[in-house]
């Protein structure tokens, strides 16, 4: 449930905000490399859902992520784990 | 000294209250449009002004695809939207010039504002960790200049001049020496910026530098009529195509007007009041004609700084007959129609001065109804007029007192 509400979270941001095409946000994108993220579009991403499930990720734990999928494992994590 | 390299204008972009676009923008300079109303972009309760001169029916869309504007605030939209016009109109494909040849300079008095507040609200409201990773990338008033040169890949020379309300002014000086010195052969240059934010009206409110005719926003912009009451806040960019003359010859582009020279100065007198006698004023002006190689006579039109505020209009005046003794030429202020661009104000009156000199028409000083003694001049009143000119002088000023006068020829 959490994983899902956090990969819609992270999916509005990208194409609300940031204007990434929709048709190209597949939980496989590598969000630099497909979705042309640059790291101030990656802490743009994260700040909104941050804010939205009120959790905080670290710079070190973001390290490692370079998929959509990646990104909503880590951030769902966080959210069940405050719950 | 060794002969100074000529430099042609071959393109102008206006993204500018009374239009989008030069052709749209002259016709409503031609006619005396106004560009004023009732803000829309914000609730203006409880301020004690509640009009302004927006720029209409603007999408940065119709001119870049979103993905690539989302690090664009809003004054970086209208100058790429101006510097793409300017491109067009200029019919350079920017992939053809040398781009280690091409530069840009454009002027802003003080860029991002909303965005300023907007994360000042996050910060004050939520936290430190709520202020956007983005907000320094897309405040800072050189955004401009970078990200245009970033989309068209522009590698020549790239600054931004930040004078208040002469910065376009000094953007075009600084273009004109780039294109001299060799560094350029073409420089993106001019002005923009976004003011009409809760922040900025406030501000300018508080100063007591705008007009309260919040009963007639279009009748409000009354530069040298004796009761006019302050300047109307504008938004917009224009941004122009300087290119040296021999290379615009060479590719076959359609020379707009040749740019002339350039003045600079300070009044070196008070942070937001013109110096009373015009000292500065004239001091720019008298650069900008040696530069320009011309004598007082020469000069058929100037287009004014002419705000509209009593003192600023006042002193111009006396500024101008230094300068030109008994019989200064006609001097009218595209104020009255598109309020004051601030960082945008230099480059959009000289978009209407190219275009005085290509349609040997002169621009109107809208809203004149009662003479001022103090601003004794002939400030082509409410109708544009058919008239020989060769050359012509658009002058810029600035809090902090900076002034700044440009030279045009007719082609």
């Amino acid at each position: 449930m959490a994983r899902e509400d956090v990969l819609s979270a992270l999916k509005d941001v990208l194409v609300d905000r940031l204007k990434v095409d929709a048709g190209t946000v597949t939980e496989d994108a590598n969000l630099f490399e497909d979705l042309g993220l640059d790291s101030i579009d990656l802490m743009t991403v994260v700040m909104a859902v941050e804010e939205r499930f009120s959790i905080e990720v670290s710079d070190e734990e973001l390290e490692d992520v370079t998929t959509l999928g990646q990104a909503a494992d880590l951030l769902s994590n966080k959210v069940t784990s405050n719950a | 000294m060794p002969e100074k390299r000529r430099i042609a204008v071959t393109g102008i972009g206006p993204v500018t209250p009374v239009g989008i676009g030069i052709d749209p923008f002259w016709d409503s300079i031609r006619a005396g449009r106004s560009g004023a109303g009732p803000v829309t972009q914000f609730d203006t309760t409880g301020f004690a002004v509640n009009f302004a001169a927006e720029v209409k029916d603007f999408k940065i869309e119709d001119f870049i695809e979103a993905r690539r504007s989302r690090r664009m605030e809003l004054f970086t939209q209208f100058a790429f939207a101006a510097s793409k016009m300017a491109l067009d109109h200029a019919g350079l494909n920017p992939s053809d010039p040398d781009p280690s040849r091409v530069g840009v300079v454009i002027g802003s008095g003080v860029g991002g504002l909303r965005l300023i507040e907007e994360d000042t609200m996050n910060l004050n409201t939520k936290g430190p960790r709520s202020v956007a990773p983005d907000l320094i990338a897309r405040m800072m008033a050189n955004s401009a200049s970078g990200a245009v040169a970033i989309e068209f890949g522009f590698q020549g020379p790239n600054e931004a001049t930040v004078t208040a309300c002469a910065a376009s002014g000094n953007a075009m000086a600084r273009a004109i020496d780039h294109i001299r010195n060799g560094h350029a052969d073409i420089v993106v240059t001019g002005g923009t910026e976004t003011p009409i934010t809760p922040l900025g009206l406030a501000a300018f409110c508080a100063a007591r530098a705008l007009s309260k005719r919040n009963d007639d926003p279009q009748h409000a912009s009354r530069p040298f009529d004796l009761n006019r009451d302050g300047f109307v806040l504008a938004e917009g960019s224009t941004v122009l195509i300087f290119e040296a003359w021999d290379a615009a010859k060479a590719r076959g582009a359609k020379i707009l007007a040749e740019v002339l020279g350039y003045g600079l100065s300070a009044d070196a007198h008070h942070l937001v009041m013109p110096q009373p006698e015009g000292v500065g004023a004239a001091a720019c002006m008298h650069m900008a004609l040696a530069d320009a190689e011309l004598v007082p006579g020469d000069v058929g039109y100037i287009s004014a700084h002419g705000t509209a505020t009593s003192l600023g209009d006042a002193a111009e005046t006396n500024g101008i007959r230094k300068v030109f003794g008994d019989s200064p030429p006609p001097t009218s202020s595209t104020k009255s129609m598109t309020g004051h661009l601030l960082g945008a104000a230099g480059s959009t009156a000289a978009a209407a001065t190219i275009m005085a000199l290509v349609h040997q028409t002169l621009p109107p000083t809208t809203n004149y109804e009662t003479p001022d003694p103090a601003c004794d001049l002939d400030v082509v009143p409410n109708e544009a007029r058919p008239a020989k000119i060769d050359a012509a002088i658009i002058n810029t000023f600035g809090f902090g007192g900076h002034n700044a006068s440009i030279a045009f020829g007719k082609a």
